[in-house]
């Protein structure tokens, strides 16, 4: 193997490793409390993942809430990868409609109950 | 090479590289919503040009490149999105080739995982905060698919003579 | 070699076998008034919705006891006592040790937890729901209708030697409840659950990355702090909770049993106890008495305190503060 070559493998590696890990420990997020929707940067809405609900973002796409899980629906956008997103419920995830401007984003762990 | 040959070239190149990225456009994309998940195959063409025919050459055909896709497909956000990504990886992949200590391969890696992160601070400027969640799954991508590029790269530049 | 190989391919195919429990929630609005919520850590959608039912028939089961509002077929339950005009009731067992946990914790308190006192409280439920205030000499007849003494219980029976005297077991019914369904829970495997009954909440094991974690509102909005409990019960009374504006005053639902008018020392009490009936029990008491009466009453107990004073002065003994993050 080249100088070169072996060069560029380890410039990969201390790029993918960190971002692995990152993933890997995503995967072990906590399930998240609420849905954040965002539009152009400001709050749009929040609501309780745990009670179903159909929430229309200004005209630009649909938020489903069900399961305890948010999805994206009906974009207005001609790409539709927001709506191809599986749907989200761990605190951090995002769904993301780029032309639309929206960040749908689950919140991190609140208290389980309030009194 | 004389300049008109490199000029004859970029407008070649420039062609190319808007129809790669319009090719990769018609790909069905998997369970991300942020557009930058693409394989990246018009970066060949731009890093083909800074190795054949000097950085000013590869700037003036990834400009062109992003300027007429701008012209053709009508978005400014998308614009922009492009254009960051494309900046911040332009000047990575520059430095990296200086440095002399890189193949293709490394060098279009580095320069996969700086356009997306170009890319994610567009829409981050845009859409806040929330748009930083995707980057370790486009670090790793674009690390990969970079990879792949620049080992077609590599392969390429041993048979094409030009 | 080939050993380790067949190793790792058992672990990989056990581990498989096992998935990790995964977070299941469900919610009632049928009992006690109020909206209960049960959440546990469970290896499927059956094993939860098995023990789900078993929380709601439970604590349905003592909502119809316990009720003082509704007489239900094939029961004897408090309506049907608060009803029987001085006879002797046989009444279900649950009910029995309700009441001679009301009498006990009346001793406790000086008085200041009455189950007794139903009388009055029915006057002041009666006016919230008209929005007017209770004429002071009804009350006044009324209190006279609240001796506890007057309650004469055997193993299976209640009088209540006072025709006029009425039960109310608001103060008491739903730690007791939770503390039920939770035991029922715990008896049939389930380790890791919390129940919440309208502020009573029930908690055992724990979540996968750490404890439960209850909020604790404050009273003029936001949260105060957030406690982690495990194996613990959190009850909070508060003068937010269930109330009525009149004449621009704030009438709320826990009645002082000496002054017979809403308590006036605090804004909210918080209580940790690891028995639920006990902790329930203690948020009322301490809501009607003084710091320093608090402070006895929970020497005896295994509990923990907070309570936050009419102008926002919170007091925490330091067991409490141990629970905080």
């Amino acid at each position: 193997m080249s100088k070169k070559l072996r060069n560029d493998l380890i410039l990969i590696a201390l790029l993918i490793i960190p971002a692995v890990l990152a993933l890997a420990l995503g995967a072990l997020r906590k399930p998240g409390r609420a849905c954040q929707i965002t539009v152009g940067g400001e709050i749009f809405a929040e609501a309780d993942l745990k009670t179903d609900a159909l929430i229309d973002v200004d005209g630009l796409l649909k938020v489903r809430i069900e399961d305890g899980k948010a999805r994206v629906l009906d974009p207005v956008c001609k790409n539709k990868l927001c709506s191809a997103h599986p749907p989200i419920s761990a605190s951090g995830e995002t769904i993301i409609c780029a032309p639309g401007g929206v960040v749908v984003k689950i919140l991190g762990q609140g208290p389980d109950f309030t009194q | 090479m004389r300049p008109s040959r490199k000029i004859a070239l970029s407008g070649l190149l420039t062609a190319l590289c808007f129809v790669l990225s319009y090719l990769e456009f018609l790909l069905p994309a998997g369970g991300f919503s942020l557009p930058g998940v693409k394989l990246g195959l018009a970066n060949i063409c731009v890093l083909f040009a800074m190795y054949k025919l000097g950085p000013e050459y590869a700037a003036g055909i990834n400009s062109a490149r992003i300027a007429l896709s701008w012209l053709f497909f009508g978005s400014f956000t998308a614009m922009v999105y492009s254009f960051s990504g494309a900046a911040l990886s332009f000047l990575a992949e520059y430095l990296l080739i200086k440095t002399k200590k890189f193949t293709p391969v490394g060098v279009s890696a580095f320069g996969g995982v700086m356009h997306n992160f170009g890319q994610i601070i567009a829409a981050a400027a845009f859409l806040g905060p929330g748009a930083f969640g995707y980057l370790p799954a486009l670090v790793v991508w674009g690390a990969l698919a970079g990879g792949l590029n620049g080992a077609i790269l590599a392969a390429l530049m041993k048979k094409v003579r030009i | 070699m080939k050993k380790l190989l067949a190793v790792l391919a058992c672990a990989v195919f056990l581990a498989g076998c096992s998935p990790a429990p995964k977070r299941y929630n469900a919610v009632y609005t049928d009992v006690f008034d109020t909206v209960t919520e049960f959440t546990a850590y469970c290896s499927s959608q059956e094993e939860f919705d098995g023990m789900s039912e078993r929380v709601h028939g439970e604590l349905l089961r003592l909502h119809e006891i316990f009720d003082i509002y509704n007489e239900y077929p094939g029961i004897v339950n408090a309506c049907s006592l608060n009803g029987a005009g001085g006879a002797e009731t046989e009444v279900p067992d649950d009910l029995i040790e309700l009441i001679n946990m009301g009498i006990d914790w009346h001793k406790k308190t000086g008085g200041q937890l009455n189950i007794a006192l139903g009388s009055v409280l029915s006057l002041w439920h009666e006016c919230r729901e008209n929005g007017t205030l209770p004429d002071e000499n009804e009350l006044l007849k009324r209190a006279g209708h609240c001796d506890i003494e007057k309650i004469a219980v055997t193993e299976n029976s209640v009088t209540l030697t006072d025709p006029g005297m009425s039960l109310d077991f608001g103060a008491i019914a739903k730690g007791y409840a939770v503390g039920r369904a939770a035991e029922i829970l715990k008896e049939n495997g389930l380790e890791d659950f919390a129940i919440s009954c309208g502020g009573n909440v029930v908690t055992s094991g724990k979540k996968p990355y750490g404890k439960w974690e209850i909020g604790i509102e404050n009273p003029d909005g936001g949260l105060i702090t957030t406690v982690s409990v495990s194996d613990e019960a959190v009850v909070t009374s508060g003068d937010y909770q269930r109330f009525v504006m009149i004449d621009g005053k704030r009438y709320h639902h826990i009645i002082d049993p000496k002054t017979l008018y809403p308590a006036e020392k605090w804004r909210s009490v918080t209580v940790i106890c690891p028995d639920s009936a006990l902790a329930d029990a203690l948020s009322t008491s301490l809501f009607c008495l003084d710091l320093e009466d608090g402070m006895k009453l929970l020497e005896d107990c295994k509990a923990e305190a907070m309570w936050v004073s009419q102008d926002g002065e919170v007091t925490k003994t330091p067991g409490f503060e141990d629970h905080e993050k």
